[in-house]
């Protein structure tokens, strides 16, 4: 599905990525844990394209095609999904509104037909009950006085909409109640399929609980510096990251 | 003034005072004469006149400009506005067009130009016609008092309520072209009026200088919406002066999406207790556009509102000019005045040089003013971008979300849809000046 190749990025002169290789296969969850500030939404931001940050060596294949050449609009048409850790508030613009032109975009993008009006309604209708999100929210100005728990709900409800076939996570579990917790992770578990990929970034093993990765990497100064099963995650939670550092693993 | 300041000022009015205009009932032609006058002992405002310190319009008096017909559209195709049922009178560089025009007639509720009204309703005129715009201290005012043409005159008897809207659709077309529409709008005590002025205009160079009166009797309501689709070499000067009798309701939007250099001015006198005066507007200038708004709210009495919201979003090498000013005199005590400017930067060489005022002389005031300028928030484009938006639409939806709130007080629906889409067209424009 999506092959990460030495991948280098910066931001004003600042390294963040230095060097970021990992692979995953059609169908796989992988994970992504790692100390505050060692990259993970860095990666996860120059996955879904956004500009400022550079990108100064290696390359990122999405099923083959290079996906560093496109635009964020034109990744997501191919298929790429970001849930934001911060997800942004935009007074102005309804919810229904902005997902009813970035759906239309995406399918004129395909060459494929736009959904009828009734068709939209139908699949919001369906997507909001999965993620547990009130229409009166969805009525709204996106993210626009959501609360921390609501705004996550409402990143995995538009993942819904867009039936992504990579997705990025970011700490989506970060700030939810069990309860939340659990729907959000429903929400991937219904969407999960074996087309299609899921990457998580998360401090807590928990979120592994409901969501079972395949595989767990540990990012560290913007390197993967460490690989293993679900059991890692585990392991982190217990002993946190320092044996790793002292390991001295950085290339 | 120098000798060859007074040479180019000369030759400057030399032209528009080709084929002048003369009145002959009641006191009009008296008027003009005393603008005439105002006009010789006034001078062009330079950068050195405190109001006039953004806005240049030396580059205006260099042109010759002389009033002349233009070429009249064959329909209203591109003028109206979809579904928006009103009263149209057109003008072509200032030249009433009657063919392309229609007034219902109405109890009450007299449309006409102003023109016919200065001889069918000369009393109305000339009760109040020069006396609330100056002509004595303010030279583009005292040009359209000596030199208009025409205009028009839409006065509302005692208690009566317009039941639909007019259009005043005011086309310039041609090279070189001067017009000074000069309009009055008189709501009695009770009456209600809503009135839509919609500038078109084609790439020649030309110079507009318009002025509206507008009294407001006890408890009238005077809505005035203005939309400037201006042609991109238009010079177009522009002042709103208001006066508010007790428990009136001004509302007025001025939203520029074309012209070159476009200056704004509305002045609004409140002198009756309970008012509500509310100034809105949007301005989106590229290249090397100027857009001004001038605006003064002068809250004489007590126990009034007003409230001011302007936004302005310029790319290019454009520049905006924002100044409102709230004047709250001594003992106009319980005034609520809110008033805000906020901008928004498309590229690094747009300017805005926003002044928001407030001068207040009592103490029992609720006041609050605020200027804004920033970029388009490029986490918002991001985050639509990231769920499939073009970027064009990303940057419309942000354009169309931040003037939103300056429609909030267009009346009607199938007008504020009008504005919308204008805005939306010129954020397209603007699009590529985006860096
Ligand atoms: N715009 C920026 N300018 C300068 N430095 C930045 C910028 N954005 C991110 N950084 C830096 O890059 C580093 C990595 O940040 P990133 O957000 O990717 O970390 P993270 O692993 O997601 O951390 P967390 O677990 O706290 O979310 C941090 O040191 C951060 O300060
Ligand atoms: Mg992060």
């Amino acid at each position: 599905m999506i092959k990460i190749k030495n991948l280098h990025a910066e931001i004003e002169g600042n390294k963040i990525l230095n060097g970021v290789n990992l692979e995953i296969n059609a169908g796989e969850i992988h994970a992504i844990m790692g100390p505050n500030g060692s990259g993970k939404s860095t990666l996860a931001s120059v996955l879904a394209g956004r500009e400022e940050y550079e990108v100064t060596r290696g390359e990122v294949e999405l099923m083959g095609e290079n996906l560093l050449d496109l635009e964020p609009n034109e990744r997501a048409a191919a298929g790429v999904f970001l849930a934001f850790q911060y997800p942004v508030e935009i007074p102005g613009v309804s919810n229904m509104n902005f997902l009813k032109t970035a759906l239309k975009s995406i399918k004129e993008f395909k060459g494929e037909k736009p959904y009828t009006a009734k068709e939209f309604l139908q699949m919001v209708k369906k997507n909001q009950e999965l993620v547990g999100l009130s229409g009166r929210l969805a009525n709204r100005s996106v993210n626009e006085g959501f609360s921390g728990g609501e705004k996550k709900r409402n990143e995995i409800f538009q993942m819904a909409m867009l039936d992504p076939k990579f997705a990025i996570l970011d700490e989506t579990d970060s700030g939810l109640d069990i309860d939340a917790l659990k729907t959000v992770a429903d929400g991937v578990n219904q969407l999960k399929s074996p087309e299609k990929s899921f990457l998580l970034i998360t401090h807590y093993q928990r979120l592994l609980d409901y969501i079972v990765p395949d595989f767990v990497h540990v990012l560290h100064k913007g390197q993967i510096v460490k690989t293993g099963p679900k059991e890692l995650a585990l392991e982190l939670e217990e002993k946190g990251y320092d044996w790793l550092k002292e390991d001295g693993v950085e290339a | 003034m120098s000798m060859e300041n007074t040479e180019k000022k000369d030759k400057f009015l030399a032209g528009l005072m080709k084929n002048p205009t003369a009145d002959t009932v009641g006191n009009q032609q008296q008027l003009r004469e005393e603008a005439y006058k105002a006009i010789h002992s006034l001078n062009f405002p330079t950068l050195k006149d405190e109001r006039w310190k953004y806005t240049r319009v030396a580059g205006i008096l260099k042109k010759d400009f002389e009033h002349k017909p233009g070429d009249v559209p064959e329909s209203l195709t591109g003028f109206e506005i979809p579904d928006y049922k009103s009263d149209v009178l057109v003008f072509v560089n200032g030249i009433f067009n009657n063919e392309l025009s229609h007034v219902e007639k109405q109890n009450g509720i007299h449309v006409l130009t102003l023109a016919q009204g200065k001889v069918e309703h000369y009393d109305v005129i000339d009760k109040w016609m020069g006396t609330i715009a100056d002509h004595h201290s303010h030279i583009f005012t005292a040009m359209n008092t000596a030199f208009h043409k025409s205009g028009v005159l839409i006065y509302a008897e005692k208690k009566a309520i317009a039941q639909h809207p007019v259009h005043i659709i005011d086309i310039t077309n041609g090279e070189g072209v001067t017009h000074a529409p000069r309009n009055l709008f008189v709501a009695e005590d009770d009456a209600g009026l809503k009135i839509t002025h919609s500038f078109h205009g084609d790439a020649g160079e030309n110079f507009i200088n318009g002025v509206n009166e507008v009294y407001l009797g006890r408890h009238a309501e005077v809505e005035y919406q203005m939309i400037q689709q201006n042609g991109k070499k238009s010079n177009h000067i522009h002042s709103t002066d208001v006066y508010q009798s007790e428990g009136s309701t001004f509302t007025s939007g001025a939203f520029t999406v074309g012209g070159k250099l476009i200056r704004n001015e509305i002045n609004v006198s409140v002198n009756g207790e309970n008012c509500e005066t509310r100034l809105n507007g949007s301005f989106m200038g590229g290249d090397k556009h100027h857009f001004d708004n001038h605006t003064i709210i002068d809250h004489l009495v007590p126990l009034c509102n007003s409230h001011e919201n302007y936004k302005g979003i310029l790319g290019g090498k454009a520049t905006g000019v924002f100044n409102g000013k709230v004047f709250v005199r001594k003992d106009a005590q319980k005034i609520n005045a809110f008033q805000s400017n906020q901008n928004i930067l498309l590229s690094d060489d747009a300017v805005i040089n926003s002044k928001p005022e407030l001068e207040i002389y009592a103490d029992d005031v609720k006041c609050s003013h605020g200027s804004t300028t920033g970029q388009l928030d490029e986490e918002a484009l991001f985050y639509l971008m990231s769920r499939g938006m073009k970027k064009t639409d990303a940057i419309n939806l942000l354009v169309n979300a931040f003037t939103a709130e300056t429609l909030e007080y267009v009346s009607a629906e199938a007008l504020s849809n009008y504005i919308s889409a204008l805005i939306e067209k010129r954020s397209d424009e603007l699009n590529n000046q985006y860096a």
